[in-house]
């Protein structure tokens, strides 16, 4: 699994980056950096609970190609 | 073949304005949710959901938009006067999904937790303003310190000279009452021609700043116009509608209810008092716990689709009862209980989705310090009487709640 964030919604409220500060940095200019290529099965519960509390939604989870 | 398809929902008897909303409302709203996912509020013309996972829905599903013109019906605008309409029809609530962001993002960087945190010392010093007429007293109207604070922050953030504070307390509250779900278009039409004034405020403090630009947020919006695509001038005017309305009344309530139900109930009290970082969560509960809303809010069903279990057709109006939503005790374990350490990461009390409260960091930082400095000048704080409550059609707005308070004794 991957992460996809949607640029148009995120405005930096820095939930992912609560939820999973070693997979979500948002950075001193307010830009989120997804730290992981891909989601490895022992971080999924952490990551799927980061995309829930994002308040915007603009995060999801896909498949790998 | 019967033509009537609208579904066989039990129909809603719900009174917004009845005291009871106001002094204790929750179990109103528990009866309603619990009775049934889904309604029919004849008096709003709209279907009404209640529980957590249906108003989830209703807040983040893009088949249902706040603007009516999406799904096929008549909007505002074409019975309001010519000066309101442009900028209503470039309202954060009436734009297409992409033209949304673009308009936000004119204004979100200003509000974010970051940007937010960096205007603590401004917060605070108009924290100590809002308290200094109070000073040496001991008795505060929380209502009148409240009233205060927020639309002193927002015209701060967009250098407005407070001479204009009255005009744009009494434009905010009429785009309030507006939102009242069971106002017919032309009631709406009425009160949001009390706007007028207001918005021709809006309109010249505009044409003012164009020669002044500074570095407040009117200025940046300016620069966006200037900018060439970023930005309409009706989107900016729709924008900095929507930051004085958002930011006139809705902290104010947060702040009256935070100390009704957090500073004024001793045993929580004594515990923030004992652990100061406890207060952030402390004010997040009282957000879910004793919301100041009503209703709520009102979207339509772009196309044919199914809520609350029951199909609803296209142009459909739909309300989202979040105070029923915020004690749902499918979402909340306990969720009647006051709880200052719960997680509530994936609360709705500042809505869920691409209108999530675009102020919701500025109200939880005006919120902890006006509650903190209250904390820290005085070791007493209780209720010297009832709060007196307007009997709002949205929002239970308290109008006058004093408090007898006690300076600390003076260390030895």
């Amino acid at each position: 699994m991957k992460i996809v964030v949607d640029r148009d919604r995120c405005e930096a409220n820095q939930a992912c980056m609560r939820a999973a500060p070693d997979v979500f940095q948002v950075d001193d200019n307010d830009h989120l950096h997804v730290l992981v290529a891909h989601v490895t099965p022992e971080a999924r519960e952490k990551v799927e609970r980061a995309v829930r509390a994002c308040p915007k939604q603009a995060l999801s989870l896909v498949d790998d190609e | 073949m019967s033509h009537d398809t609208r579904p066989q929902v039990p129909a809603l008897q719900f009174d917004p304005t009845a005291p009871d909303l106001d002094v204790d409302p929750h179990p109103t709203y528990a009866r309603i949710r619990e009775q049934a996912p889904l309604y029919y509020w004849p008096e709003a013309r709209a279907y009404v959901v209640t529980r957590f996972d249906d108003v989830a829905q209703f807040l983040r599903d893009p088949r249902l938009s706040p603007d009516p013109t999406a799904a096929g019906q008549p909007a505002i605008d074409d019975v309001v006067s010519a000066e309101l309409r442009g900028p209503m029809k470039s309202s954060l609530m009436r734009l297409t999904v992409k033209d949304h962001a673009r308009v936000r993002r004119a204004v979100s960087p200003a509000l974010t937790p970051r940007a937010v945190e960096r205007m603590r010392p401004n917060v605070q010093r108009l924290v100590d303003e809002a308290l200094a007429p109070f000073a040496g007293r001991d008795a505060i109207d929380i209502a009148e310190l409240a009233d205060f604070l927020p639309l002193r922050v927002i015209a701060m953030m967009l250098a407005i000279p407070s001479q204009h504070e009255a005009a744009f307390r009494h434009y905010g509250e009429a785009n309030i009452r507006a939102v009242d779900p069971r106002l017919t278009m032309e009631e709406r039409g009425v009160e949001l021609e009390a706007t007028i004034p207001g918005m021709r405020l809006i309109r010249a403090l505009i044409a003012e700043r164009r020669s002044h630009l500074g570095d407040d947020l009117l200025s940046t919006l300016i620069r966006a116009e200037a900018e060439g695509n970023r930005l309409t001038e009706d989107e900016m005017i729709g924008l900095v509608s929507a930051l004085i309305t958002a930011g006139s009344e809705t902290t104010v309530h947060f702040i009256c209810f935070a100390v009704k139900s957090l500073l004024c109930v001793p045993e929580r009290a004594a515990e923030v008092r004992a652990d100061p970082s406890l207060l952030r969560s402390a004010l997040e509960e009282i957000l879910r716990y004793d919301t100041f809303g009503k209703a709520g809010l009102t979207r339509y069903a772009t196309v044919d689709m199914e809520i609350g279990g029951t199909r609803i057709e296209r142009g459909a109006r739909v309300v989202g009862m979040l105070p029923a939503a915020l004690r749902d005790p499918r979402a909340f374990p306990d969720a009647d209980k006051y709880d200052p350490r719960r997680d509530n990461g994936e609360s709705l009390h500042f809505g869920s989705g691409i209108h999530f409260c675009l102020g919701a960091w500025l109200a939880r930082l005006e919120g902890e310090l006006m509650i903190q400095t209250l904390i820290d000048r005085y070791s007493d704080i209780e209720p010297a009487g009832e709060p007196a409550y307007a009997g709002h059609p949205v929002l239970r707005k308290i109008v006058s709640f004093p408090v007898h308070v006690t300076k600390p004794a003076r260390a030895a």
